[in-house]
């Protein structure tokens, strides 16, 4: 025992009547805690008006950014095709510099063409906000570019480090994503110079449209070409390419059209 | 308080929507806190509003809950406010404003304790509890928490927002009273 307790005066004070509330008061206030736990999460009610308006903000502004990022794509779509060609040799020519290049300004490649004589095609700066996924992959580009010219001595022969330079400038200005862009079946078919020379051309700055469509990429348009080709209409696939070289005079052709 | 979960716990996920961890407090807590009450007002009507006025706030401060003081502290803190409430509500503001004074401190108890709490108990326990009804209120309150609810002197005095010395002397002097009052009876008996 201390002077601030006293286990004696405890004994008996627990000796004595041990009233308790009634039964009554017990399922009173046990109802009104459950009520309580049932309703709305005090902390929930807090925090959900902060939460909505920043769910708002998010939404809003995810599809501002993609109304944003889908306008300028349908206005470059055009411009962007005589660009295409350029891709094999680009791809030569920038794939050592493409990680550097790439990551490191987007936006510096479209004002400063490098290696581009011939002034790229004016691209809206909102396109090179789509070089970002490639630029993830821009280590990639070696290995393919290694693949390419495994598969495809004769064009790589062919193509001087002249007629590439001035091809180069697109990628760097006008290049859309490709991770996005969906790839024609045909493509996937097509060898392997010829189909990923034109699938990174059609991923360099075309917007890829149906086949019906009045705009057709070059791969498309290919693709038919081989086709009438497969189907015997020679005369008919021959005026097909020319119209092709006519449309798109820079673009590589691939070595079963040529 | 015995095995399960700590007091703080059952109230932090009661806050959570846990009904069962309030029942689990309750169930704890119910019994002391309804004699603590009954023995400061010594009206069962009175304790009974009293007791389920505190819990009505438990159960509303349970977003707001945190853990930084043991909860009996915070829930006695509750009651003892209450209970200053109630006083004023019925002129026993007075007895509050005096009690600190030495005059105050060395009263005896004085009048009788309520009928119902003499009832079917053992001598000394009456006694005792007579006696306790007989002290100023913050002696009996200083005493009644650390019987009923089990504070240490600084959660006496937190609860009941004071310094940890004026608890103490509020203690010390209710346990003298109540053993003079136990040692009268023995030499009368």
């Amino acid at each position: 025992m201390n002077d601030l307790h006293d286990s004696e005066l405890s004994r008996i004070y627990k000796e004595g009547a041990w009233p308790e509330p009634s039964r009554q008061i017990d399922e009173a206030i046990l109802s009104a805690s459950r009520r309580a736990a049932r309703a709305r999460h005090p902390l929930a009610w807090r925090w959900a008006p902060p939460l909505a308006l920043a769910a708002t903000v998010v939404l809003t502004f995810t599809l501002v950014l993609r109304v944003y990022e889908e306008g300028p794509e349908e206005r470059i779509a055009s411009p962007a095709l005589p660009a295409a060609p350029s891709v094999l040799g680009a791809e030569k020519r920038a794939a050592p510099a493409a990680k550097e290049e790439k990551t490191a300004a987007p936006l510096r490649a479209a004002s400063t063409p490098q290696s581009a004589p011939v002034p790229a095609p004016a691209a809206p700066p909102l396109a090179l906000k789509k070089q970002a996924p490639e630029a993830a992959h821009a280590d990639q580009v070696p290995s393919r570019l290694e693949r390419v010219r495994e598969a495809a001595p004769p064009l790589q022969g062919r193509q001087s480090e002249t007629q590439i330079q001035p091809l180069s400038a697109p990628i760097h200005s006008s290049e859309p994503p490709s991770p996005v862009t969906p790839q024609p079946a045909a493509a996937a078919s097509a060898p392997v110079v010829s189909g990923g020379a034109a699938n990174e051309a059609a991923t360099a700055g075309i917007v890829i449209r149906r086949s019906d469509s009045p705009e057709r990429t070059p791969q498309t348009w290919l693709d038919d070409i081989r086709k009438l080709k497969a189907q015997g209409r020679t005369e008919e696939a021959g005026r097909e390419l020319a119209e092709f070289r006519k449309r798109y005079p820079d673009y590589g052709l691939p070595d079963d059209l040529r | 308080m015995g095995g399960g979960p700590a007091d703080e716990e059952l109230m932090r996920r009661y806050g959570g929507g846990d009904a069962g961890a309030f029942e689990a407090l309750y169930d704890r807590h119910r019994g002391p806190l309804y004699r603590f009450l009954l023995r400061q007002v010594s009206d069962r009507a009175a304790a009974e509003e009293l007791f389920q006025d505190v819990w009505m706030r438990v159960i509303d401060a349970r977003g707001r809950y945190e853990a930084r003081a043991q909860f009996s502290s915070w829930m006695y803190a509750i009651a003892h406010n209450r209970l200053m409430d109630f006083y004023r509500a019925s002129g026993k503001a007075k007895r509050l404003g005096r009690e600190e004074s030495e005059a105050a401190l060395d009263e005896m108890p004085a009048g009788d304790p309520p009928a119902e709490v003499l009832l079917d108990r053992k001598r000394s326990a009456e006694r005792l509890l007579a006696a306790l009804a007989g002290l100023p209120d913050a002696q009996r309150e200083a005493f009644l928490l650390q019987q009923e609810g089990e504070l240490t002197v600084e959660e006496i005095a937190e609860a009941t927002g004071v310094s940890r010395e004026t608890a103490k002397s509020r203690l010390r002097y209710a346990l003298a009273k109540l053993r003079a009052s136990l040692a009268s009876e023995r030499e009368e008996l």
